[in-house]
């Protein structure tokens, strides 16, 4: 009986949080839709506070640090929270969103994963081996990126990337099974080939546990598939790929949540470094605009990160799926209007 | 630690050990490397930042900003700092000392950061004959200099 009234409760809690994600996403573009209608007209240009070169870079640094802290708080990468929120809610030109999009997440990435490293949590043999097709599928999509433009391709982009960010949220809130160490008894014989060749097992201490946590990758194949397309859909549309390489990793390729985390983080700065050279040689990275957001990013991501065991997070994690949420259906309404429909 | 498959039952597996794992090493040469030449690379470009704000700049801001929130292309952008879109990004070495130009120094070397740490990986693991890995290293980073250089790029 109580573990029947628990299950009950359980249900009744996410039904609650469901509603009140679906209410704030409602408030969220009703708010903008207001906003939208009171508006200067876009010829008019920009706000005049915000043509100071010192008041813009403070403005942008203020929001992305905001962006950083919710990012981390709420256990989603900052580059998933950066390009749909820019595309969704300025009007800025997407491509320019996207690169710097993409250099926001691999600046962050390459400052981040040195103390995983020098700790060992992380997998260089592992890294190496998942680096190939991100990064060559991460330029191919940058490469893309830059032959899709004008009107028709600005539509298809919206289109593409607000139901992604829709797939992202259903995910986050449906699917956020994570398991610390996933146990793996068996491996397939392709699998058992390439381990035997590449030696891929490796060691690290586990402080929580004060114990050494032994693990060998397994599904191999499937994790290079996988990283094909994170990377592809990371160099188009100019977002980190931690959202998918972290469950890819932990639970695709059986490796240990801490191990799948910071192999990730180190994996953005990797493969991304590739496509962010494509974003800067088609001149997307405006510098006034990308420094700013960078820094912003960063600092966010840090103070995230300290703040994270004394704040209540998950109040703050159902707003941001109720912004992301309001993000995703105004790019797609967005990329609808762009193509006339 | 090399283990065959026919010894591997179970992953993971959680073991006492008063010695702790030595990470490898050139995993530790790789994340600082890339650490040290991307904070470098921010100082330039917060220096470049500070330059750009104090008027020393190559964009005009208030014109950017108005072209940027009218949500024109990269193009009209550039174009109205009469600067040619830039094809590479190597544009501004010529513009240098400006604030913008620092700034895409700055950049640059953030992401020339990465592409340091695969050179070492590589190296690393041809002086210690690990083919397969000197390999997959090589080809990382002939793929990510293939886009520095421009060799891929649209046209």
């Amino acid at each position: 009986m109580k573990i029947i009234k628990k299950i009950q409760q359980a249900d009744k809690r996410k039904i609650t949080a469901i509603l009140c994600i679906l209410l704030l996403t409602i408030l969220i573009d009703l708010g903008y839709a207001v906003l939208a209608g009171t508006k200067i007209p876009a010829n008019l240009g920009a706000p005049a506070f915000l043509q100071n070169p010192l008041v813009f870079s403070i403005t942008f640094f203020i929001i992305t640090t905001l962006m950083g802290i919710v990012a981390v708080l709420a256990g989603i990468g900052g580059g998933v929270v950066y390009t749909p929120i820019m595309m969704g809610f300025t009007p800025i030109n997407s491509f320019i969103i996207r690169g710097t999009g993409l250099l926001v997440a691999m600046a962050g990435a390459v400052v981040a994963g040195r103390p995983f490293l020098r700790r060992g949590v992380a997998n260089i043999k592992l890294l190496l081996m998942t680096a190939c097709p991100y990064t060559l599928f991460a330029v191919i999509g940058a490469l893309c990126a830059g032959c899709i433009r004008g009107t028709h391709g600005e539509g298809l982009i919206r289109i593409a990337l607000g139901t992604l960010v829709l797939i992202i949220v259903a995910i986050f809130i449906f699917f956020r099974k994570k398991v610390d160490y996933p146990e793996v008894t068996r491996w397939d014989s392709l699998s058992e080939a390439i381990e035997n060749k590449l030696n891929l097992s490796a060691s690290y201490w586990e402080e929580s546990i004060d114990k050494v946590v032994s693990y060998t990758p397994t599904r191999h194949w499937l994790g290079l598939i996988l990283f094909c397309f994170i990377g592809f859909i990371s160099g188009l549309f100019g977002l980190g790929g931690g959202w998918a390489m972290v469950p890819a990793l932990n639970i695709g390729m059986g490796l240990p949540l801490k191990v799948a985390a910071t192999c990730s983080k180190i994996l953005i700065g990797m493969g991304d470094t590739a496509a962010v050279w494509a974003y800067i040689n088609m001149g997307a990275i405006l510098p006034l605009f990308a420094v700013p957001c960078t820094i912003g990013l960063i600092t966010g991501t840090i103070i995230g990160a300290r703040i994270m065991l004394k704040v209540e997070t998950k109040i703050i994690r159902y707003i941001l799926i109720a912004v992301l949420t309001a993000s995703g259906i105004r790019l797609i309404s967005k990329g609808l209007r762009l193509l006339h429909m | 630690m090399t283990r065959k498959m026919e010894e591997i039952k179970k992953s993971p597996t959680f073991y006492d050990s008063k010695e702790k794992p030595h990470p490898p090493y050139e995993g530790i040469l790789y994340g600082e490397i890339t650490f040290w030449i991307a904070l470098f690379g921010m100082a330039i470009c917060i220096l470049g930042l500070c330059m750009s704000i104090s008027g020393y700049d190559l964009l005009n801001t208030k014109t950017m900003v108005n072209e940027l929130w009218a949500g024109k292309d990269i193009k009209t952008i550039w174009e109205q700092g009469n600067i040619n879109k830039p094809d590479n990004g190597y544009w501004f070495i010529k513009y240098l000392p400006k604030g913008d130009a620092v700034i895409e120094l700055g950049i640059t070397i953030i992401s020339l950061a990465a592409i340091i740490g695969m050179t070492t990986l590589s190296v690393y693991n041809l002086k210690k004959k690990n083919w397969i890995y000197f390999l997959m290293a090589t080809i990382v980073l002939l793929i990510m200099l293939s886009t520095m250089t421009g060799a891929l790029r649209v046209r």
